[in-house]
């Protein structure tokens, strides 16, 4: 990546000059000569920057462990909008000419897209040929702060994985909610970590989850919804108009939003499915709650409720003595990712 | 004798990517030294970060060590067509023959392409078995070791000084012309950096060789210029004073296995030679020295005889007598050591300094390297007369410099004549019982009486003790010592000259160039005194004078620090005089006057000088209304006739060291009235501008050195309290019509609030002879580096100031890694003694050859 130094630089000193009013009593051209001369520093440590335990090691910089930290973190800074747009696009060589879209879209200048596009790029690729963990591995290769290392790792999560992003539905939905529920699946779910891909789920995982099936069963979910309708009364208990409509409108949506959790669930030994998880989310679950205007309360109770209840239908138990436990795993998570997107 | 070297080369990291296809290099490693040592390791496949583990031996004799590099190319392997050249690494293995070095080199060493720049790193490990040549007709001088840092080394002690030494090799130059040749520049950058890399280590060999006849163990001070003559070829000089010292036993040594300090308590190789044939001093090597008096081989035998037999006590009285007859007769008293242990200079005089314009190539009846001999022998002599003349006995602070324009050249020497203790010319032991060391003016006192001065000078009685007199200034070209009590601080002086030429050649620019040069001297001469007494100081240290040729200019700079010396007296303001007053005339003088009067306040105070020292022009005028018929020289006055004239008044203030308080600016490693903390860093920074520009005036010039300045300044904008320290200001001239002007320093701070005694950086290059706050534990070696940066992309990678930029980082970063394989942690009087930049504009090419050296050393921080 080749920079125009004279023309950033000048760029740069107006910025200075106006930021700083001490400056202005120096002259311009010093300023200026100034600014060259740390673009040129950093066209030299770009190099090392892009592969940062190499950083350590080079002999034309002497960096201190702070500098060295910030200079990394500046590096690797992210804006949302940006990653957001980049991952709902296809991320590929061929996205870099839709980078100048996206620097339009977003009103990120095209440099900084390309930063970020050629950072997250480089990571992905990098980590492709190594075993093991995800955040490891880019703590240790990348040296970033532990904070920004893992919303990397969510990011690389979504990216690998290919969740698709960019449906229109999804559109006012932020990174950070995603980078949250990549957070909760890659810490709750058991990964598989296998060399070829480390960001799947765990197979077994995902095979049992097919236990889930007896849920949507016609004899249990009548069983089911009458629980969890009883648990939702009770935590409400004061019955104000409102936690009636409440009910009511469970008591109605119950049945499709049961078995829209399960199909969920289902899907993700689909990888042609998986990617539809969070339209899925939104479509199916978010989508009807939202239209009858269910708070972000009401629908955490509801899925507490709608957790703890399945515990309580004896008869699963006995079919599968696996199901409490694998369920749990799947609810807690896929709870915390609705109530993340619920807005 | 011989010796076997054995050499690892264990892996690489970061390769670049030489086959597109698979991303990847196939590279493999060649190793030579000498012209029949050769092996190669095998080809490791497709890797950017390879390992090959292979192991070298060779047999080598001792003198090719001290000669040769080691050289390592990497190459990357391919089956069909010829193999594509990575890049390469040159090592100096010297380091590894002195007795209190490293014994092992072991690190990760940038591979160097001059086209491409550093491309990976390769860890190689080399190590030396030797037997010692003791024969005295042997080639080899190992164990000499060589000081950059122009001081006895910390951690020695200096047993005495044995003379001064020089050597001077001639070579044709591979390739002078790179550019309208048609041979690939990289070939023959690469012949050339291989050359002079060699050049450098015959210079030491031979260098080594005399210091060994002269009873020493090593070089001080030593100083190593490329002069490149263009078609008349390379000329590789040093020079430096030879010595013997012996290490400190009680340093705090870690231990480390560099460190062979218990064979040290026995003076070293030449002497256990000397003890067993005394005889063995053979008399041809010293006459070849003294071509005068025949007397002077048999004190010269006696003293060392003496050394070795008596006990210290009783030599005392013997040698002061003998001594001064040694260094009486000693060829060339010179020194080139800028600091001196207490007690050694006994009075300064002032500066000497001599230059002759040399025609090259017009020597055609002589052997080409005889003649330059012959040259500097000359200017030698001159410089010895000089000093005679002045009453006194040695030079110090010596430097000896080369411009060369086409085929004319200018050599330059110059130094400060002093009296200097003798005692140290036996034996350092008997330093610290001088009665003499508690006063503080007694350096100044000049060393002739009133009746028999050797030229007009104005003596007053010293300010301190008022005994005896003192001049009303002093010029030196040593760093600050503690001897003189001085008063406030130091400050930058610089004095610049630019005059014009007309363009010719041969014989007759040869003629205009000496007929320029005392008008040229005189001028700088004036501006330092102009601006000295405008300082409100008396006293310059560290002087350095410059003086480079072009095709229709010519220029001299001259930087030190001013100070004031308590001993002198007073600066006193310049008087301006003009002979046919008119009244607006009157008017404008007067007003002249108090701009005078008010910069000289403001540097009082500014620099700190106050109390005594008072400036009342009315009183001054009458003063000197008085003294100007009798003894005008003490005065300094500046006559008003023309305009030009005013002007010259405002060139000798300058403001710019006055800019930002708490920041100050000396040429010198020490500030006077300042104690440094911490060193922050070194910077060069390179400036290039269109001969014509200069050609101008010298006002132009002037404001472009005070533009870099500012610039530094608000580089290091963020510390409060620094001071940029060791400035020196290098230009040269180019037939192109170009000038380029290098600025080397340190930024040092003081009075730091919390203090940091971390060490920093993983290697500090400095191009001071200390560090701040550190102890040096051990000095590893001398680092010389010669390197070509070559591109054919100058537009690309930010024009010809992002290819320097690029090209000095990477020579940093090599002499860096160099330091590390020996074990150290620091760069000491980091040099940059060649730095010459061509370019060709139309062509978009450029290239760059600089040579840098230092010592490597490894320091520990002070806890207290």
């Amino acid at each position: 990546m080749k920079i125009d130094i004279l023309c950033e630089s000048e760029e740069c000193k107006i910025e200075i000059l106006r930021r700083d009013p001490t400056s202005r009593e120096i002259k311009e051209h010093i300023v200026f000569k100034d600014i060259v001369d740390n673009y040129y520093n950093f066209n030299r440590l770009e190099q090392y920057l892009q592969l940062p335990s190499r950083l350590k090691e080079q002999l034309l910089f002497q960096i201190s462990d702070d500098i060295f930290e910030k200079l990394i973190e500046l590096y690797y800074q992210y804006d949302s909008i940006v990653i957001r747009e980049i991952l709902s696009h296809k991320l590929s060589q061929r996205q870099r000419k839709d980078l100048d879209d996206i620097a339009d879209k977003t009103d990120v200048r095209v440099r900084s897209c390309r930063r970020q596009f050629d950072n997250l790029r480089r990571i992905i690729r990098t980590l492709d040929d190594l075993k093991g963990p995800l955040f490891k591995n880019i703590t240790e290769y990348f040296c970033l702060p532990l904070k920004m290392a893992e919303k990397y790792t969510a990011i690389i999560f979504l990216a690998r994985n290919q969740f698709d992003l960019s449906k229109r539905k999804l559109s006012h939905l932020t990174i950070e909610d995603f980078i949250y529920c990549a957070n909760q699946m890659i810490k709750n779910w058991p990964m598989s970590f296998t060399f070829e891909n480390d960001s799947d789920f765990s197979r077994d995982f995902l095979l049992s989850l097919k236990e889930l099936k007896y849920l949507s069963e016609k004899e249990f979910i009548d069983d089911h919804k009458k629980l969890v309708l009883n648990g939702i009364a009770k935590v409400l208990s004061n019955n104000s108009a409102k936690d009636s409509r409440c009910l009511i409108m469970l008591e109605e949506n119950f049945r499709d939003l049961s078995r829209s959790l399960i199909d969920i669930a289902y899907s993700l030994n689909h990888s042609k499915d998986m990617k539809d998880l969070f339209y899925d989310l939104y479509e199916r679950i978010i989508e009807p709650c939202i239209e009858e205007n269910l708070n972000k309360n009401e629908l955490i109770i509801f899925l507490e409720e709608y957790r703890k209840k399945a515990h309580g239908i004896t008869e699963i138990q006995k079919e599968s003595p696996k199901f409490s436990m694998i369920f749990d795993k799947f609810m807690i998570t896929i709870s915390n990712c609705i109530i993340q997107l619920y807005h | 004798m011989p010796g076997k070297i054995k050499i690892g080369i264990l892996n690489a990291r970061n390769l670049p990517i030489m086959d597109r296809s698979s991303e990847s290099s196939d590279a493999f490693v060649e190793v030579r030294f000498g012209n029949e040592n050769y092996d190669k390791t095998h080809v490791y496949k497709k890797s950017l970060n390879p390992e090959w583990n292979s192991k070298f031996v060779f047999e080598v004799e001792e003198d090719e060590i001290q000669e040769e590099p080691l050289q390592i190319r990497v190459l990357d392997h391919d089956t069909y067509s010829s193999h594509d050249a990575i890049g390469k690494v040159y090592i100096d293995l010297k380091p590894l023959l002195s007795q209190n070095g490293p014994n092992l080199l072991n690190g990760f060493f940038p591979i160097y392409d001059t086209l491409h720049g550093i491309r990976g790193e390769i860890k190689i490990q080399a190590k030396i078995e030797i037997i010692n040549d003791c024969n005295e007709y042997r080639k080899s001088s190992s164990g000499v070791q060589f000081f950059a840092s122009s001081k006895v080394p910390e951690g020695y002690s200096l047993q005495n000084f044995c003379g001064f030494v020089e050597e001077m090799v001639l070579n044709d130059d591979p390739e002078y012309q790179w550019i309208d040749k048609i041979r690939a520049p990289r070939t023959s950058n690469e012949a050339r950096q291989k050359l002079f890399t060699k050049l450098s280590g015959e210079v030491q060999r031979r260098i080594g060789l005399k210091v060994l006849d002269m009873d020493a163990n090593c070089v001080l001070g030593y100083q190593q210029y490329f002069d490149l003559e263009g078609e008349y070829g390379i000329v590789v000089r040093g020079i430096g004073t030879a010595a013997f010292i012996n290490r400190n036993i009680n340093i705090l040594s870690n231990g480390n296995n560099y460190c062979t300090s218990p064979q040290f308590i026995q003076p070293s190789r030449p002497f256990p030679d000397l003890n067993s044939k005394p005889s063995k001093i053979s008399p041809n090597r010293i006459i070849k020295k003294n071509h005068s008096d025949s007397d002077i081989i048999s004190h010269y035998q006696i003293n060392s005889a003496q050394f070795n037999q008596h006990s210290h006590h009783q030599q005392q009285k013997q040698e002061t007598q003998a001594n001064f007859s040694l260094l009486d007769k000693m060829e060339y008293p010179f020194f080139t050591l800028q600091q001196y242990p207490v007690g050694f200079i006994k009075s300064l005089c002032g500066i000497v300094c001599s230059r002759s314009v040399k025609l090259l190539g017009a020597t055609n009846d002589l052997d080409e390297l005889e003649s330059r001999d012959k040259w500097w022998i000359e200017i030698r002599n001159e410089i010895r007369s000089h000093m005679k003349s002045l009453n006194c006995h040695a030079v110090l602070g010596y430097t000896e410099t080369k411009s060369i324009c086409e085929d004319v050249c200018v050599l330059s020497a110059s130094g400060t004549a002093a009296i200097v203790n003798e005692a140290f010319f036996a034996n350092s032991n008997l330093i610290s019982n001088d009665s003499n060391l508690s006063k503080k003016c007694s350096i100044c006192h000049v060393p002739y009486s009133d009746t028999d001065l050797p030229f007009p000078i104005a003596l007053s009685n010293c300010s301190i003790c008022g005994q005896a007199q003192v001049p009303d200034i002093i010029f030196t070209s040593i760093q600050p010592t503690s001897e003189i009590e001085t008063i406030g601080k130091g400050s930058l002086l610089k004095a610049i000259v630019a005059r014009p030429r007309k363009k010719c050649s041969g014989e007759i620019s040869a003629k205009m160039i000496s007929d320029y040069l005392p008008f040229l001297e005189y001028e700088l001469h004036r501006q330092l005194l102009g601006k000295l007494k405008l300082k409100g100081m008396n006293m310059l240290y560290g002087l350095r004078i410059q003086i480079s040729i072009g095709e229709n200019v010519l220029v001299g700079i001259a930087e030190a620090t001013a100070c004031y010396a308590a001993a002198l007296p007073s600066p006193i303001i310049p008087k301006i005089i003009n002979e046919n007053k008119s009244k607006r005339e009157t008017k404008e003088i007067e007003s002249l006057k108090k701009v005078l009067v008010e910069e000289m306040t403001k540097n009082v105070e500014f620099f700190g000088l106050a109390q005594d020292l008072k400036i009342l022009p009315s009183n001054i005028n009458s003063i000197q209304s008085e003294n100007d018929s009798n003894d005008s020289r003490a005065l300094f006055k500046i006559e008003l006739d023309d305009y030009r004239e005013k002007e010259n008044i405002f060139l000798l203030m300058d403001s710019v060291g006055r800019k930002r308080s708490n920041f100050y600016l000396c040429s010198t490693e020490f500030m006077p009235g300042i104690q440094f903390d911490t060193n922050l860093q070194m910077f060069t920074s390179v400036y290039r501008c269109e001969a014509s520009l200069v050609q101008i005036n010298t006002k132009k010039f002037n404001e472009i050195f005070d533009d870099i300045l500012e610039s530094l300044s608000y580089k290091f904008r963020k510390y409060d309290n620094c001071v940029l320290a060791n400035l020196s200001f290098d230009s040269s001239l180019y037939d192109d019509d170009h000038a380029m002007i290098i600025v080397t320093g340190s930024c040092l701070t003081y009075n730091e609030k919390h203090k940091d005694n971390k060490i920093k950086n993983n290697v500090e290059v400095t191009n001071l002879s200390y560090v701040p706050n550190a102890t040096i534990e051990n000095y590893l070696g001398l680092i010389n580096l010669f390197l070509i940066r070559e591109s054919t992309q100058i537009k690309e990678n930010g024009g010809l100031s992002g290819f320097m930029h690029c090209f000095i980082t990477e020579v940093l970063a090599m002499a860096r890694a160099h330091v590390i394989s020996l074990g150290g942690n620091a760069l000491l009087s980091f040099k940059m003694t060649e730095c010459m930049l061509l370019d060709n504009p139309h062509r978009n090419q450029g290239q760059c050859l600089i040579n840098v050296s230092g010592d490597a050393v490894r320091i520990v921080k002070n806890f207290n």
